[in-house]
């Protein structure tokens, strides 16, 4: 599980402070696909970005299965990212200059797997969302569907526990948008915790738990039945 | 692990392609410079230390202090020395007789007291037991005809003493015709080539030089080495000069000292005196007790070993080499920079790759080793095409130079140190120059990095 207390995040922007997230608690468990949703601004993709260490909380501590990810220096949070957690973001990020299979392989690599086993588990990864035939197709060859589709092979590749997606629907068409969300959705059948922000009201209909969220504070959580969920 | 980071940065390489051979052609015009000036300027030194090496660097030669103005001041001084009994000693001429042979007469011996400057080589060699061989030398330029061919020469009349123990002083002093000059003749005469296929003169022919008839009994060879182009083109120093002189036989004409002296003793001339030290005797400790004796025997005269000249040589042209390489270390510190530009608008330019890269693991100084090796791997590149072309054009200025000056004998040097060297500072200087860049790129914040366009 993964459990924040009492998390904020402020920015300074020039003269002004932002902050975009303010004091939140939430317990996400393993295992059931959670939906974070609310108006832009709202400090969601911020939230995220804290659960996936790639960013750090201006106050507050975030724990991961226990243990809290506050005394991590830059190195370990990387570690973290590489094999703990998935990322697929709106706007794909593909390496352009690598190949589909290169992509997805990049974090086993970075990671220290060797080569040839790194490329097999890309493979296979790839062969997962139904991109088998598209393994070394450059990003500029792929459809956005089919970009996402490679994006969330990369997310699972090191077999992470969170896959966190920020608007993985937003550039796709319905149909493209509607294959993502059902992976996703599927991604907690292996004890993960596939964690999404976004608009799309599609996804709120499929979450098992749902967190609303406007002025970077929890306004609601609620969970498959409707039911609300205090944290 | 490094490996898929050099792949990485190869791939960025090849991504920016006409920039990165932009950059790349900065650092190689450096290396090659380098190259090119280092190997030929070695070479140039080693075919200018070869000459003094064949030429020998056992020898010193005393030259007059004050050249031709002294001379004749000297032959004031004898003149009136022979009957006062002055610093010209009556016992120093006799003794020195022997030595010079027994064609020579009692009216040359007087003679060649004056040219070595009050200077009487049997004392010398007495007082400095570090000399094993010794011979004097005296230029003049005289009047010279065969035939209706005729005009002025340089008239060198080593002594027979110096034609057979320091050949290498004169070009070699080999005979390609005829024989060499006859110890006991007088009215003899040797030519250089070059000067008897001027004057049309053959082994057997008649020449008048300073209204003297001589018989042609040898015509030289060419002299050995380039120490003509090398030392006098590209080494200049008025001891240089002499040993340029020496060993120029081509455009002379060669007449005994001993007979010279006789007969031209009040033409203007220059004269030296080359002695030979003992191998394995210090040759700078040997000058300081040949100058203590020529000090003592009142001779206006300064020795200078051909190892001292070699090393004077050897000094100038290090100058020089440096001041090249210099120059062209500064082209490549001006590739660096460029690199350096390259480099860091590329981490502008990757920016969103730098954010990807961390999000899916990326350790800082992963990010950092990508656009270390991408830098380095540039500048790898730079230095090797560099150091090939550096090469090429080393041959082609050493053979260009070669062709310039007359010299076969130089070609340019490429020590291991210059290659190895040339090649691991560009792939230093490289990674150098990308050092910041690539500290900038693995400093990102994630986040921030993920956002931009």
């Amino acid at each position: 599980m993964i459990a924040l207390k009492n998390v904020s995040k402020t920015y300074r922007r020039g003269v002004n402070t932002i902050r975009a997230v303010r004091e939140i608690d939430l317990e996400i468990p393993f295992g059931i696909f959670t939906v974070i949703m609310g108006p832009s601004g709202s400090g969601k993709s911020t939230l995220l970005y804290l659960i996936g260490c790639l960013d750090t909380p201006s106050a507050g501590e975030i724990w991961l299965e226990g243990r809290s990810l506050a005394g991590l220096n830059p190195n370990e949070r990387a570690e973290l990212r590489g094999q703990r957690i998935g990322f697929v973001f709106q706007s794909f990020h593909q390496i352009s200059n690598l190949s589909a299979v290169e992509n997805v392989e990049l974090p086993m690599l970075l990671g220290g797997t060797s080569r040839a086993e790194a490329r097999g588990r890309g493979r296979a990864a790839l062969e997962r969302v139904g991109l088998g035939l598209r393994l070394h197709h450059r990003p500029n060859e792929l459809s956005g569907g089919e970009l996402q589709r490679v994006a969330i092979a990369r997310a699972l590749i090191n077999d992470p526990d969170l896959v966190l997606a920020d608007e993985p629907t937003g550039n796709l068409d319905t149909e493209a948008g509607e294959q993502v969300i059902s992976i996703l959705k599927e991604l907690k059948s292996g004890g993960r915790a596939p964690i999404v922000v976004t608009h799309n009201p599609e996804f709120a209909s499929r979450a098992d738990f749902l967190v609303y969220m406007r002025d970077g504070r929890r306004v609601d959580s609620r969970d498959r039945s409707g039911q609300e969920v205090q944290p | 692990m490094n490996f898929n980071l050099a792949a990485m940065a190869w791939r960025n390489i090849r991504s920016r392609k006409a920039r990165s051979w932009l950059t790349i052609l900065g650092i190689l015009i450096g290396v090659m410079a380098i190259v090119t000036l280092i190997s030929v300027g070695t070479g140039v030194e080693n075919a200018v230390l070869r000459q003094f090496r064949d030429i020998g660097l056992d020898i010193v030669l005393l030259t007059p202090r004050t050249g031709l103005a002294r001379s004749r001041g000297s032959l004031e001084d004898v003149r009136n020395g022979i009957g006062s009994s002055g610093s010209m000693g009556g016992e120093t001429i006799g003794s020195e007789i022997p030595s010079l042979g027994g064609s020579v007469g009692s009216e040359s011996d007087d003679a060649s007291g004056v040219e070595a400057g009050d200077l009487s080589l049997i004392r010398l060699r007495r007082e400095v037991t570090e000399i094993t061989e010794m011979g004097r030398i005296a230029t003049r330029v005289l009047q010279v005809s065969a035939g209706d061919l005729g005009g002025f020469v340089r008239v060198l009349t080593p002594s027979h003493e110096l034609m057979d123990s320091f050949p290498t002083l004169l070009g070699g002093f080999t005979v390609a015709e005829g024989r060499t000059l006859d110890p006991d003749a007088t009215g003899e005469i040797l030519l250089g080539a070059h000067i008897a296929g001027e004057m049309n003169v053959d082994v057997g022919d008649s020449i008048e030089v300073g209204g003297v008839s001589f018989v042609v009994v040898g015509i030289l060879s060419p002299p050995q080495g380039d120490f003509e182009a090398l030392g006098g083109d590209l080494v200049s120093g008025e001891s240089v000069e002499v040993l340029n002189a020496l060993s120029s036989t081509d455009d002379a004409v060669f007449v005994p000292y001993e007979e010279a002296a006789r007969l031209w003793q009040d033409e203007p001339m220059s004269s030296i005196v080359a002695v030979r030290i003992r191998t394995g005797i210090s040759v700078a400790e040997t000058i300081l007790r040949i100058n203590a004796a020529l000090a003592r025997q009142g001779a206006s005269m300064t020795p200078i070993s051909t190892q001292a000249l070699a090393d004077n040589v050897q000094r100038t042209l290090g100058m020089v080499k440096t001041v090249l390489a210099s120059i062209a270390a500064i082209s490549l510190l001006v590739g660096a920079v460029g690199m350096m530009n390259t480099m860091y608008t590329a981490v502008l330019e990757r920016t969103r790759e730098i954010g990807i890269l961390k999000s899916v693991g990326a350790k800082d100084r992963q990010v950092l080793g990508i656009f270390l090796i991408d830098s380095g791997l540039m500048g790898l590149v730079g230095g090797v095409l560099g150091l090939g072309i550096g090469v090429a054009l080393g041959f082609a200025g050493t053979s260009a130079l070669g062709e310039l000056l007359g010299v076969t004998s130089f070609s340019p040097v490429f020590t291991p140190w210059l290659l190895l060297g040339g090649v691991g500072f560009s792939f230093v200087l490289g990674a150098l120059a990308g050092a910041w860049p690539a500290w900038h790129a693995s400093r990102l914040d994630p986040v921030h990095a993920l956002r931009s366009p």
